[in-house]
């Protein structure tokens, strides 16, 4: 945590990676993952995470929005991936190996590079097994958990997905390769 | 692994952009590949498909030696030495590359033995010879034959290479684009290359019946080698 204090209100914001929630890595890799100039990113990110509003965050001097940006998300001990998660009062355990069918799923959710990919992935991580509401639940359910143990798994289990795209050769169906006349 | 021409044709076949994800279309690959359904292949993890894909992509990659006869429905089919194509053979080997028909190709190459000499298959009255061999053939192992594919094309290449002034086609002289109107007149050369293109076998043909089509049919049966070297002979001369 950071202390921002202004107009005599202190503000502990969070600024380590495993300070925060799922939603809340989210909300950060959505406002970066947006084109155009990183100010109004940081923006949203100081009104987000400070509880200021914008007018009265432009009114700061530049030493305390710098406080802030220097700050932020510093790396943190994200910890080892956690082998299940409680969700509605049951045991989910997450996949060490992933199926094709989950890979591809992911692949479709990272394609579509809507802001919740990374809850989305990780539901297919633990969720393998439920059914499209059930999933949709759990997705919401993991936007609220912490990023330690959640986010590794994009380092280990998930990792298998990256991977497997970055070292697969693409199958060259033996055409010749033949010029006509 | 040995993959059936069926196989083959429907790996192919396949392009990416049918499908919603990369990882989909590799699982297609490999169950067509095993055969099996593609929803069995999304069950597998992803140690065991990348070992499997492995395998496809080593088998793929691999030169069996082509056999020199195969054998269908109790018809033994012998592999005919490449200079023993016609004219029309040729042709029609032109043809196949420019669909992609590599079946046909096989069709022909291998060939019936009769009274211990190879023959060229008879045209049926009714119906295509081509189509009704490869239906035979579409699913007998990809591997008794496809090297053979990847020989007749290398010896159609060295065969293009070593009569590469008989394959020249370039824009005639008098054809070249004036400066000033430069895109009327590609165009114009790009109308005659590609009308030329499409008639340049019929029109070869005609120059060599001298305009009776009732000689058509001797012509495309004269031994290949026999046209080219007389092609050559005649540019020789004329030169």
């Amino acid at each position: 945590m950071i202390q921002i204090v202004w107009q005599s209100e202190e503000r502990n914001v969070k600024s380590k990676l495993s300070e925060l929630t799922i939603f809340e890595f989210e909300f950060i890799a959505e406002q970066f993952n947006k084109p155009g100039p990183n100010l109004p990113k940081w923006m949203a990110v100081a009104e987000y995470f400070t509880g200021f509003p914008e007018e009265e965050i432009l009114e700061w001097p530049q030493s305390l929005f710098q406080k802030l940006v220097d700050n932020m998300f510093a790396a943190g001990d994200l910890g080892e991936p956690l082998p299940f998660i409680e969700f509605n009062g049951e045991r989910l355990t997450a996949s060490i190996t992933l199926t094709m069918r989950a890979i591809s799923k992911i692949e479709k959710i990272f394609a579509a590079a809507e802001p919740d990919s990374v809850s989305r992935s990780l539901a297919v991580v633990f969720g393998s097994e439920l059914d499209e509401e059930q999933e949709a639940l759990l997705v919401a359910h993991i936007k609220t958990m912490p990023t330690v143990g959640l986010i590794p798994h994009f380092k280990y289990t998930v990792k298998d997905y990256f991977d497997y795209l970055t070292q697969s050769n693409p199958i060259k169906v033996d055409e010749p390769n033949v010029e006509t006349v | 692994m040995n993959l059936t021409w069926r196989q083959y044709n429907e790996l192919s076949s396949l392009k990416l952009e049918f499908f919603d994800s990369s990882i989909d279309f590799q699982c297609e690959e490999l169950a067509i590949a095993l055969d099996v359904d593609s929803e069995d292949v999304k069950n597998l993890n992803s140690t065991e498909f990348a070992e499997k894909r492995t395998v496809l992509l080593k088998y793929l990659q691999s030169q069996p030696k082509a056999e020199e006869s195969i054998s269908i429905n109790g018809m033994t089919l012998y592999k005919r030495p490449f200079n023993l194509l016609t004219l029309g053979e040729w042709i029609d080997l032109d043809y196949y590359i420019q669909h992609k028909d590599w079946l046909a190709i096989i069709v022909l190459i291998y060939r019936d033995k009769v009274d211990g000499e190879l023959k060229a298959d008879e045209w049926e009255e009714w119906g295509n010879y081509v189509e009704k061999r490869k239906a035979l053939l579409i699913d007998t192992p990809f591997d008794h034959t496809r090297t053979s594919l990847h020989e007749i094309l290398k010896w159609r290449t060295n065969f293009i290479e070593s009569n590469g002034e008989l394959f020249n086609r370039g824009v005639e002289e008098g054809d070249e684009p004036v400066e000033e109107d430069i895109s009327v007149s590609e165009k114009h050369a790009q109308l005659l290359e590609e009308r030329n293109n499409k008639f340049a076998w019929e029109s070869l043909i005609m120059d060599l019946c001298q305009d009776d089509i009732t000689k058509f049919n001797e012509v495309v049966s004269l031994p290949l080698l026999l046209v080219f070297n007389m092609l050559a002979m005649k540019k020789t001369l004329n030169k």
